[in-house]
């Protein structure tokens, strides 16, 4: 669904809207009556559908990209610096049973063949999602591309590339994901409101994985005492 | 165990909870012989940081034993006696190479919250907000510290904890203002704030060749401890503090000007009646009285360093006198692993004492009293310490006769 105005301006829009129909209906003067008739509607539409004609025809919105429908498959974009050497980065990552461990939704990844691998990971709905992937394209110590195969849960595929940092800062990986959600748009749009957003995911695997590789473990304050009825 | 928890407010109450527990192989578990109080915890109490919740356990300066270590932590043993910086840091990310500790990529659990307030994630700290990674603090009987290989030092046992404790974090949050102030010996610093970090800065700038310091504050027995440090007290609800400040300059103003004021100013003008207007109503999350003044009494070309703690965006931030006066601001959580070697030195060799700031030691259990007398500035309340094993006593106030540095 298209929307161009945010929830406050569609909530402001709807409240003067109202305002300008109940002054207008009251108004005996149809010179004044219709123009506000007019307005409070034009605000009420605005409102209810959280769009705006006029933002249209200039290009503007007001609406966040994020929390609407994706009018396309789900995109990922994400970079982080890790300070190893390439090879040893890009060796754990190509070792894909390695990936549950900083993969928050990832249960097991299995690989069948050098090229082809089973993949289970928890769905934002509950239960597992599982599907086979492929890679489609491999150059050692810089990236590495990968597609899902047909009959899978969810339709993907992306990239990870590896380079060294600049001053010997250790190694630049940038993840691009690409996805269509189970059930399509309607399963993203649950997948968010349950606060699993991919931008998250990947962000906070990425950075897991910066961790694991930086210090051996990944930091974490799950189990330590809490008070005030919470623990 | 006991544990000082925070609940709302001005609602900080000692809670019995579970003990931690080694979670990653990096971790220790120590049990806690003294913990401080620090000014920036205030900010908590008066809720002017977003980001606790309910239960968190607060504190942030601590030390104590060792009592249980995790596999992966070779440098300690059970029993060594350790003080614990505030910010916790890997030892082995691009910053920590650095020695810019408290900007560790990895030490943060909540990294995303982090990074939607400041842009890029900063390090953990313990027992200050989700933002900075909602760590359980030391405040308590026992505490788990993360990188345990990297943080605690060990210490001599025949210094006292009292001289030992401020190295976690308000001697060495000091000494960092005072370094940043980037004197080359003989100049004239003016610091606002004589709560502890402002002391301990007022001592650091004399060691490191500062000539004079003008200590700023409205609380007498403040400016009494600024002076007893051998700084020139100005009470600035008695003076118009701009031309003060030109006029003991011969004119120039004081080549650096430490802010150890931060979010939560005083002073009775407009602007700061604004700013608390909004902080009331959550429009901003910072009153930077003290930092306007800094900067427009600052000699043009000076330096205007910052320990004091700021959140969120500042408003009427006299910029343009800034620029035009070419200043340079450094400012920051202070790198505190980078200090505490070369100052338990300072420490060992009696170029300092750091118990000079402890105006009252109570048990844990009097916490949430001393937290309220803190606040409210009572007369001669500068430093609690709390005591987890001393036994719950009505108000044990310590008797100035035996406290060194206590204050008349």
């Amino acid at each position: 669904m298209y929307q161009n105005v945010s929830n406050i301006e569609r909530l402001a829009s709807l409240t003067v809207g109202a305002g300008a129909l109940a002054v207008g209906a009251r108004q005996r003067q149809t010179f004044l009556q219709l123009p506000l008739i007019l307005l409070g509607s034009a605000l009420m539409y605005r409102g209810m559908t959280g769009t705006c004609s006029v933002y249209k025809s200039l290009g503007l919105s007001s609406a966040k990209t994020e929390g609407i429908l994706p009018t396309g498959p789900v995109r990922v974009e994400r970079a982080e610096t890790i300070n190893r050497p390439v090879e040893e980065v890009f060796a754990y990552w190509r070792h894909l049973e390695n990936l549950p461990r900083f993969m928050d939704h990832l249960l097991e990844v299995s690989e069948s063949s050098p090229y082809q691998s089973h993949w289970v990971a928890r769905s934002p709905l509950g239960g597992t999602l599982e599907w086979d992937a492929e890679i489609v394209e491999e150059i050692a110590n810089e990236k590495i591309v990968w597609k899902s195969l047909p009959g899978s849960d969810i339709r993907h595929g992306g990239m990870v590339a590896f380079k060294s940092a600049p001053l010997g800062r250790g190694t630049e990986v940038l993840v691009r994901l690409q996805y269509e959600a189970p059930a399509g748009k309607l399963g993203s749009l649950v997948a968010r409101l349950l606060g699993e957003s991919p931008v998250t995911t990947v962000r906070d695997d990425l950075r897991r994985f910066k961790s694991l590789l930086e210090t051996g473990e990944i930091s974490t304050i799950e189990g330590q005492p809490v008070g005030g009825g919470r623990g | 165990m006991k544990a000082v928890c925070w609940n709302g407010k001005r609602d900080v109450r000692v809670e019995t909870v579970p003990d931690p527990k080694i979670l990653n192989p990096r971790d220790i578990i120590l049990k806690t012989s003294s913990t401080a109080i620090c000014g920036s915890d205030l900010h908590l109490y008066n809720n002017c940081i977003p980001t606790m919740k309910a239960g968190d356990i607060l504190g942030h300066e601590f030390m104590g034993e060792v009592v249980e270590v995790g596999h992966g932590v070779g440098s300690l043993r059970v029993g060594d006696r350790v003080v614990v910086p505030f910010n916790i840091a890997c030892g082995s990310c691009f910053f920590c190479s650095k020695t810019l500790f408290a900007l560790c990529d990895n030490s943060n659990p909540n990294a995303t919250l982090n990074e939607m307030l400041n842009g890029h994630p900063t390090s953990g700290l313990f027992g200050y907000t989700h933002a900075y990674g909602g760590y359980a603090g030391g405040q308590a009987e026992f505490v788990r510290v993360p990188f345990g290989d990297v943080g605690p030092m060990k210490v001599p046992s025949d210094l006292p904890d009292e001289k030992l404790l401020f190295l976690t974090d308000i001697f060495p949050t000091g000494w960092m203002a005072a370094e940043n102030c980037q004197l080359e010996g003989g100049e004239t610093v003016a610091v606002w704030g004589c709560g502890p970090v402002g002391q301990f800065t007022i001592r650091s700038l004399f060691l490191l060749g500062a000539t004079r310091v003008l200590a700023i504050d409205h609380e007498p027995d403040r400016l009494a401890l600024a002076e007893k440090g051998g700084a020139e007290a100005i009470d600035y609800t008695k003076v118009d503090l701009q031309d003060v400040l030109t006029q003991k300059t011969g004119g120039r103003g004081p080549d650096a000007c430490v802010d150890a004021v931060g979010m939560e100013a005083h002073g009775w003008n407009v602007g700061n009646l604004f700013d608390l207007a909004e902080q009331t109503f959550k429009l901003t999350l910072d009153r930077p009285t003290a930092l306007r003044q800094a900067i427009m009494a600052c000699r043009k070309g000076g330096t205007v360093s910052i320990p004091g703690v700021y959140a969120g965006f500042l408003d009427k931030l006299p910029l343009g006198a800034a620029f035009g006066k070419g200043l340079t601001f450094k400012m920051g959580q202070t790198h505190t692993h980078r200090y505490m070697k070369p100052l338990l030195d300072r420490v060992i060799a009696g170029e300092i004492d750091p118990s000079f700031i402890i105006s009252h030691e109570v048990p844990l259990a009097q916490a949430s009293d001393a937290y309220e007398r803190f606040r409210s500035h009572e007369h001669g309340c500068i430093k609690f310490v709390l005591k987890p094993d001393a036994a719950p006593a009505p108000a044990i106030l310590a008797s100035e006769a035996e406290q060194p540095g206590a204050l008349r």
